[in-house]
């Protein structure tokens, strides 16, 4: 009997316990969704702000006339720059944002993708003895999606036959940039779909 | 139209924007060469072949094949075939026959390959006598080494170095690169310094103690005739051959301070370029026999500056660290090679004369005498083993070092030779 008894004071004590957490959590979670969405916030928050301005004003109006003045100013301020001002700002503040971590991410990528590239071709890439010879030739070249290389072009010699055969002998032993598999597609078409490469006697 | 041109400045945009990568290390690893046995109808085709062999690799640029690993012995073009060698990973492959003429004499045909492009990269014949079979190797690896690198080879350049057998004893040597056929040129118990060649492989300049001061000595190299340069100064040191081999620079001080003079070996003359009351020393000819490298502490410090020689007018080369001597001009006259030192930890570098920057070669602590190869390439310079002085060198490229071999003494100041020609 007194077990049975334990036993039901036990379990609403957990009950209630996981009930307090529920709750707590779920309040500490409201305001944290509504951080993540800071789009929307700046729009639909800024009209409350504007009213409790203005309700702020209201009470301050009343309580004194020396500071009017000054707050109509500020009524002015808050009513026609701010609303245009600060929704112009905002929005393109984070248009630019978006767009900036955008291109961040791609240029990312890209440097990786250009490190990985640039390693595979200098282990392969035999360079003559040349001396103080200060020389570079270009190539370029033309990639599938799935790395494979469709063509090489020389297209700026360095004047020297053998350093450029050396470049070329390097080209023509591979066939794939596999460097290049699982890139976006969309960074792949405007980075790697053709490149030139710019073969240096020195760094 | 306004939207057609806005295509076109779009267009050239994305033009300009188009990505580029470059490369510019290159692999560690070293050109893979295979050379084959030759083909004669006496028994001695290796011998040829391994000489070839070991000129190529004397210098550390290319990785021998061992005659173990080949898969065939080709002789000429038609029993060559590509794929043989790509497997083994082999860059370019030597081959070749000859035969017996009549008594002594032979006729060398040889080939070589270029295995990545699959390309015949050069064809050559040679004939000589059996007995002269050195020279016409040194030869063959000169051409087969330009058909390669673009280089010319200096497989038959000499080297001239002091040697220091004990410790009351001096030689001036004269040696094959490789080491090989030394030649002692002048024995003294006095201290015998800096050989330079003549450009005309003729003659050797160099100082001799042997009367209790430093004075220069022409030795010519055939009949060992020896001709001192008289001077009015009772020091003269560090002299140097022009490349037109109209001039000779030295340094002689006149009332204890060193400055830098040039001795016209026409009209026996000598005019002085320097007047600082700084120690100026050891000047190196540019290839055009106009200017001069010198050391100079006129700054406090040694540092590099140069001379132009019609109008005396000098210039500053050097401005980092605070040890930089010992600079001589690469053959094409825009690079240097110097002793670059800071801190007292001293190294072999390489400067562009336009730039600032000192780029270091060397890795030991205590090389000095830098020495550039004629093709400009190698660099050999004399370094030290707790007491005992050798001479090791390395490529430009950093990608390979070696050591010539170790004489009986401590061997110093290295001086290469220019091209035979």
């Amino acid at each position: 009997m007194t077990n049975s008894f334990v036993g039901f004071l036990n379990s609403i004590f957990v009950h209630l316990f996981l009930l307090a957490i529920l709750t707590i959590d779920f309040s500490i979670f409201v305001p944290q969704k509504d951080r993540i969405n800071t789009i929307p916030i700046e729009f639909v928050t800024f009209p409350i702000e504007k009213e409790n301005n203005l309700k702020k004003i209201e009470n301050i109006k009343n309580e004194s006339i020396e500071k009017n003045i000054q707050k109509k100013e500020l009524i002015e301020d808050l009513k026609v720059d701010k609303k245009k001002q600060l929704n112009f700002d905002s929005k393109r503040k984070l248009e630019d944002q978006i767009a900036e971590t955008k291109l961040l991410k791609e240029r990312r990528e890209v440097q990786i993708t250009i490190a990985l590239i640039q390693d595979r071709i200098n282990s392969i890439w035999k360079k003559p003895s040349l001396g103080n010879k200060n020389i570079q030739s270009e190539f370029v070249i033309n990639l599938a999606p799935s790395g494979e290389i469709l063509s090489y072009d020389l297209i700026s010699s360095s004047g020297d036959k053998v350093f450029d055969e050396s470049a070329l002998a390097a080209l023509s032993s591979i066939s794939f940039i596999t460097e290049v598999i699982g890139l976006d597609r969309k960074y792949f078409e405007r980075n790697f779909r053709s490149f030139n490469l710019v073969f240096k006697s020195k760094n | 139209m306004k939207y057609f041109l806005l295509f076109f400045v779009f267009l050239s945009l994305t033009i300009e924007a188009k990505l580029k990568i470059e490369i510019s290390q290159g692999s560690k690893d070293l050109p893979k060469i295979a050379v084959v046995p030759f083909k004669s109808n006496l028994n001695e085709g290796e011998s040829i072949s391994f000489l070839i062999q070991d000129n190529l690799t004397l210098f550390g640029e290319f990785k021998a094949l061992p005659k173990e690993e080949m898969l065939s012995f080709p002789s000429s073009e038609k029993n060559f075939f590509n794929r043989d060698w790509k497997i083994l990973n082999v860059d370019y492959v030597v081959l070749g026959s000859f035969q017996e003429n009549n008594s002594e004499l032979i006729r060398i045909e040889y080939f070589v390959f270029n295995i990545s492009l699959n390309k015949l990269i050069l064809r050559g014949d040679i004939s000589g006598k059996y007995s002269e079979k050195e020279e016409i190797s040194k030869v063959i690896s000169n051409r087969v080494y330009k058909s390669i690198t673009g280089l010319n080879g200096v497989f038959n350049t000499k080297i001239a170095y002091i040697l220091n057998p004990s410790k009351d004893k001096y030689k001036i040597c004269v040696s094959d690169i490789d080491g090989s056929d030394e030649q002692v040129l002048f024995e003294s118990e006095a201290p015998l310094m800096s050989p330079s060649w003549s450009s005309d492989l003729k003659k050797l300049a160099y100082v001799s103690f042997e009367k209790g001061f430093p004075e220069i000595y022409m030795q010519d190299l055939f009949s060992g005739d020896r001709e001192p340069i008289k001077t009015l100064g009772l020091s003269n040191s560090a002299p140097v051959w022009s490349p037109d081999n109209k001039k000779l620079a030295f340094v002689m001080s006149l009332s204890g301070n060193p400055d830098i003079y040039i001795y016209n070996l026409r009209n026996k003359k000598i005019s002085r370029h320097t007047t600082h009351y700084g120690i100026d020393t050891e000047p190196a000819w540019s290839p055009n026999s106009k200017k001069l490298l010198f050391t100079s502490n006129r700054s406090g410090s040694p540092q590099i500056y140069e001379l132009t020689i019609s109008s005396n007018r000098i210039k500053r080369v050097t401005l980092d660290g605070d040890y930089n001597a010992r600079a001589s001009y690469f053959p094409d006259g825009k690079d240097i090679v110097l002793v670059h030192g800071n801190n007292g930890v001293f190294h072999i570098g390489t400067k562009k004369l336009k730039s600032r920057f000192i780029n270091t070669i060397s890795k030991t602590t205590l090389d000095e005498s830098p020495t550039i190869s004629p093709n400009g390439n190698i660099i050999i310079y004399a370094t030290k083993n707790n007491t005992q002085g050798y001479l090791a060198g390395l490529t430009l490229d950093g990608k390979s070092k070696f050591t010539l071999p170790v004489k009986l003494g401590s061997v110093r100041e290295p001086a290469w030779s220019p091209f035979m020609n």
